[in-house]
């Protein structure tokens, strides 16, 4: 909401700094910025086109001669679809500048013609978000005029107020003025309107409300023989000061005099009513409208419409129709100020896509005691400005009465609540100054624009506003009860991610709304899709990190970052039919590994699938897991993968990426990913540490190296080894993989150190030499091995 | 001064080199300070053009003797380091040493962790909601009715009528209050998700914590008192915070906190839009009509509830202007952070 400082003295006579009032407004809810000193154009004059013709070298531009007073004529290529001969325009010369001065008006050359200054649209004076073209000025303006001195505004402050959705009270000056006027006692003006009524309304149109539980009062009058014609310059002064573009001298009376109370008012040709009547009713199966903006809306039968004898002719509160407004002929017109139901507007224009200023005020409701005034000032306006020959008497129509709202309000519960000591005198004055008014005990009334003030805690807020958020005692102290302390069921997570980091791995966050081919490369679920996507890359929900994880890897690579490692921690869906929210969450953890070569002094090292092997075992490690096994398992996505258990549960694989599933990458790389189900690895945490006291007697080590054929796998071995060797053998370690020429590809040579000891005794050697023979007799009978 | 007592001055900065000299380095450095091609020396042998015929002879022999004292003075130094070096041992220890990588911790993360940290001291527990999650949680129950252009202020992706993706950590609080009986005393953080073009401002999803007390007896008092702990935890001891009316439909009264931020850069103008003022978080105490919608007894339980958005924090904490940077994986922006 833009707000004029002028304008809100024709409300209240106000003292204060401009600073002052930006401070105060916020501090009452109204958050505010001063928007601009002035509104100051350097160099910008009133100039009138002389001569227009088409640019040598693009079609969409012109070549303007531009009479800008003083004997001077400038040559401004301009590519407004508006320019015409004669026009009246803003010339902004060589050295001016726009945008508050963010933008400098350069002499230029455009497509090899010479430019010495720029034709202005709305937009670039600040003035509206127009740029559909330049602006064309009214015609008894003078060439050579500062623009300055032409809208004399210079000593005008234009505020901007960023308006909670509940105060729509405040969507107008008189508005903001109420709430400055609590600042100091201020008191608002009163205007009288008076103006004659000459004739009576019923000869010329009746009115009928259909459905009074969405129309509650409907007041309206005729004013016959006016002149439609541009507004005086005070009237467009005020529209443009605010931003708003002037129309004609009706349709910004209204808009005025919605910015000024807060209202919408609207304005029909009397002649194009039909049978002189008006209905305002909801709108029938299968009717339709063409609103001001020229697209037909099909019409449903929970819009509510103005509508005649025949058809529709308005979407009660949003927008008129395209026929029945004001235009240059009209001679007679009917001026509508109603009360409609909040929620009836919001759901006709959200049905249409609409939001207009209109249809934003009566969603945030509208003070329904205020119609009349805001009518008839209409009247007076327009009976001053363009001397209309009649104006009829009141209709009113108030079929559904809003009661008075009466609040209870008890001040000792307020200071309960607050945490205040404020005295029933302070909160009194505090009511005054809202115009909350005491009935009798206890009970408040509430004016008729604050449709936000329902209940007592409304009234706290109103309280604390007025005293002061900032005044209320900040207390130093804190409670806690123990009943309401839980345990953080994602505490793991933070003991993880510094573990990750300080083995070398940077945590990426991705964001979960992925494309969908990526997903499913690596994930067997189905995935929970967004009914209204921002584009058709982001249209699901992820089922898996991975992706998200090469698409870091990608960056990086192409980046010439190498062989480093990611992980995410982080919330995975999966679409489920028959749960009420269709998805089902659960906590991933994911690392990724880029291996790559890195040269260092003291040796070349390769990291490579036996490296992440090595750093998840020590990962789990790290979470007090001990019986890790690896079984070979096919995942999606990838080449080789394992599933990763703990205690024979599943927690999660790893493997390497199969990278002819990802060539829109074009990553080079091995990557090898291992996953984790959060919850799997939570559930088995154990805090139970099995305490032993260290072994005092020695222990006794054999090396073995076996030949065994190649495809035979070492764990294998290893297993055979553990489970022979008895409860003396403590510990299998292999230390060397080898193979030779003589061997050939067919075999490899395994070497081990295996260890043995006795938790009460100090073990023979001759012992030590039975069990390997028993070891090495099982491995010739299962493998084929040969000792070397 | 005179290039003799220039010379003077020079010699008496070398011994005192000398003397503080402790390493080979050390000494091969003063001889490249003295004696090297843009050393002290050669600067004095490029004044003496400057002189008249006369001085020339004299001076330069000066200079010349100097020379060869600070010669014959470096060379033995440095003969001695050298020597000590071969005797002691052959071992080069400026060798660098075994690469050990270390990682990060995302700025998110680390921004998360200290805010829940804050108030885990003042008794929070911590509760997780949904991301994906139905009307009733995420707008409903707060109180954010779908004739009321509050639902406006969040633009909302839908999986079907009825499912939202949450768009603000506030369905916790639902989720808490039906899950358990006050007392309760719950932050959750969470991952959000908006339905607005990706710019260097706005992202489509990003993160926020929420907090919720609710007891006997809370007041705005006591929430005024929490939240200027926090400021003063957080962004430090020094802090300037206000407390400014907003609306919410799910806190009444409701507030917004801001923090002086300060006008001494443009940047500082332009994201306190000239006011000095920078808001950090919405907060409020309960409205009836959410504990209504839990069934909680309003007359019994009073309580308050505040939340903020993490990237921002994270962003004004360090610096950070573009939100997207986030999301990523820039390991030459995550390496910053630890």
């Amino acid at each position: 909401m833009i707000i004029s400082k002028n304008w809100l003295e024709d409300h209240i006579d106000i003292n204060l700094d401009d600073s002052i009032i930006e401070s105060s407004l916020t501090a009452l809810g109204l958050e505010c910025t001063i928007k601009k000193e002035d509104i100051s154009y350097k160099d910008v004059y009133i100039g009138r086109i002389i001569n227009v013709s088409k640019h040598q070298n693009a079609d969409k531009l012109s070549v303007c001669d531009v009479d800008i007073g003083n004997d001077q004529k400038l040559n401004i290529v301009c590519g407004a679809p508006n320019v015409i001969k004669n026009a009246k325009v803003a010339v902004a010369v060589v050295g001016s500048s726009l945008n508050k001065g963010n933008f400098l008006v350069k002499k230029t050359k455009i497509r090899g013609v010479l430019s010495e200054g720029m034709l202005c649209s709305e937009k670039e004076l600040d003035l509206s978000s127009n740029h559909d073209g330049i602006m064309i000025l009214p015609e008894d303006c003078k060439v050579g005029t500062k623009l300055d001195d032409h809208f004399n505004t210079k000593n005008d402050t234009i505020f901007e107020l960023d308006l909670t959705p509940n105060r729509g009270d405040c969507l107008s000056h008189l508005g903001v003025a109420r709430e400055l006027a609590t600042l100091n006692n201020f008191t608002i003006k009163e205007t009288e309107t008076s103006f004659n009524k000459d004739f009576e309304y019923d000869e010329e149109c009746t009115i009928n409300i259909s459905n009074a539980e969405a129309c509650y009062r409907y007041s309206s009058r005729i004013i016959k023989g006016i002149k439609v014609e541009e507004s005086p310059e005070w009237l467009k002064k005020k529209l443009i000061s605010i931003g708003q573009k002037p129309i004609n001298n009706i349709v910004d009376t209204a808009n005025y005099i919605m910015f000024d109370t807060g209202h919408p008012l609207h304005t029909f040709d009397l002649k194009k009513i039909d049978g002189n009547c008006i209905n305002v009713r909801y709108a029938e199966k299968n009717e339709k409208i063409t609103l001001l903006d020229d697209k037909t809306y099909d019409l449903n039968i929970s819009n509510l419409v103005i509508a005649d004898d025949k058809k529709p002719i308005a979407l009660a509160g949003v927008m008129g129709d395209n026929k029945s407004g004001i235009s240059d002929s009209t001679v007679d017109l009917l001026i509508e100020s109603a009360y409609f139901k909040p929620e009836i507007i919001r759901k006709s224009a959200k049905s249409m896509g609409l939001m207009t200023e209109s249809s934003k005020r009566f969603e945030r409701d509208t003070d329904i005691e205020s119609l009349i005034r805001s009518l008839d000032k209409f009247c007076q306006i327009i009976n001053t400005i363009c001397k209309p020959k009649s104006i009829s008497d009141l209709k009113d129509l108030y079929l559904k009465k809003k009661n008075n709202v009466i609040v209870n309000f008890n001040i000792a519960k307020c200071n309960r609540f607050l945490g205040t000591s404020i005295k029933d005198k302070e909160a009194n004055n505090i009511f005054k100054k809202l115009n909350i008014t005491l009935e009798k005990n206890n009970e408040y009334k509430i004016p008729s624009y604050r449709n936000d003030l329902t209940r007592d805690v409304d009234l706290y807020e109103e309280i604390a506003r007025i005293f002061g958020y900032d005044n209320i005692p900040s207390n130093n102290t804190f409670n806690a009860n123990y009943s309401s302390f839980d345990k953080d069921e994602l505490s793991l997570i933070k003991k993880i991610k510094f573990y990750l980091m300080s083995n070398g791995f940077y945590e990426h966050y991705s964001n979960s709304l992925v494309d969908h081919n990526n997903d499913i490369i690596f994930s067997d679920f189905n995935q929970v899709k967004i009914s209204n996507p921002l584009s058709n890359k982001m249209q699901y929900l992820r089922s898996t990190l991975i992706p998200g994880l090469i698409n870091a890897i990608s960056f990086n690579l192409n980046r010439k970052q190498e062989n480093f490692k990611l992980f995410e921690s982080g919330v995975i869906h999966k679409y489920v039919k028959n749960v009420e929210t269709k998805s089902i969450e659960k906590q991933s953890i994911t690392l990724a590994f880029v291996p790559g070569n890195f040269k260092h002094w003291k040796k070349n090292c390769s990291n490579d699938f036996f490296t992440v092997k090595g750093e998840i075992i020590k990962f789990l490690k790290y979470l007090r897991f001990d019986k890790i096994t690896f079984k070979d398992k096919k995942y999606k996505g990838f080449i080789h993968s394992f599933s990763i258990n703990v205690n024979n549960v599943n927690i999660g694989y790893f493997g390497e990426v199969d990278n002819s599933l990802i060539k829109h990458y074009k990553i080079k790389n091995k990557l090898y990913f291992a996953d984790f189900s959060y919850e799997k690895l939570n559930s088995l945490q154990n805090d139970k540490i099995n305490f032993l006291v260290p072994n005092v007697y020695p222990s006794i080590s054999r090396d073995i190296a076996i030949e065994v054929d190649s495809y035979v796998e070492s764990q294998s071995i290893e297993n055979t080894i553990t489970s022979k060797g008895g409860d003396l053998l403590k510990n299998v370690f292999l230390f060397d993989v080898y193979q030779d020429k003589k061997m050939g590809d067919s075999k490899k040579s395994l070497a081990y150190k295996i260890t043995f000891q006795a938790n009460n005794r100090t073990l023979l050697d001759n012992e030590i030499d039975d069990i390997m023979v028993i070891i090495m007799e099982s491995l010739k009978d299962t493998y084929n091995i040969k000792q070397r | 001064m005179s290039i003799k007592d220039q010379t003077k001055q020079l010699k008496k900065e070398f011994l005192e080199q000398l003397d503080n000299c402790s390493s080979l380095l050390d000494s091969q450095n003063i001889k490249n300070d003295y004696l090297g091609r843009r050393g002290k020396l050669s600067q004095l042998y490029s004044k003496l053009q400057s002189l008249p015929k006369n001085e020339k002879a004299s001076v330069g022999k000066e200079i010349n003797d100097i020379k060869i004292f600070f010669s014959q003075k470096i060379e033995s130094l440095v003969s001695s380091y050298i020597e000590k070096k071969s005797v002691s041992n052959k071992k080069d220890f400026t060798l660098p040493g075994d690469p050990q990588p270390l990682g990060s911790i995302h700025p998110i993360t680390l921004v998360s962790e200290q805010i829940k940290d804050i108030f885990s001291k003042l008794g929070f527990s911590l509760a997780y909601g949904p991301e994906v999650d139905t009307e009733f949680y995420n707008f409903d129950a707060l109180n954010i009715k779908d004739d009321h252009p509050a639902r406006d202020m969040q633009d909302t992706f839908y999986i079907e009528p009825g499912v939202v993706l949450r768009t603000h950590t506030s369905n916790t609080q639902i989720h808490t209050m039906l899950k358990k009986d006050p007392p309760i005393k719950i932050i959750a953080p969470g991952r959000v998700y908006r339905n607005e073009d990706i710019s260097v401002r706005s992202y489509c999803l990003f993160h926020q914590i929420e907090g919720l007390y609710i007891d006997k007896n809370v007041t705005f008092g006591d929430l005024k008192g929490l939240l200027n702990y926090f400021a003063k935890e957080f962004f430090g001891k020094n802090v300037k915070t206000r407390f400014r009316p907003s609306f919410f439909p799910f806190t009444e009264p409701s507030a917004e906190m801001d923090i002086y931020w300060g006008l001494d850069s443009e940047s500082d103008y332009r994201i306190t839009k000239g006011t000095g003022w920078l808001e950090i978080l919405g907060c409020g105490m309960v409205d009836p009509e959410v504990f209504k919608s839990v069934k909680i007894d309003s007359e019994k339980w009073t309580g308050y509830a505040f939340g903020m958005g993490i990237e921002r924090m994270a962003m004004l904490k360090y610096g950070i202007h573009d939100i997207r940077l986030f999301y990523e994986g820039d390991i030459r922006v995550l390496r910053q952070f630890k």
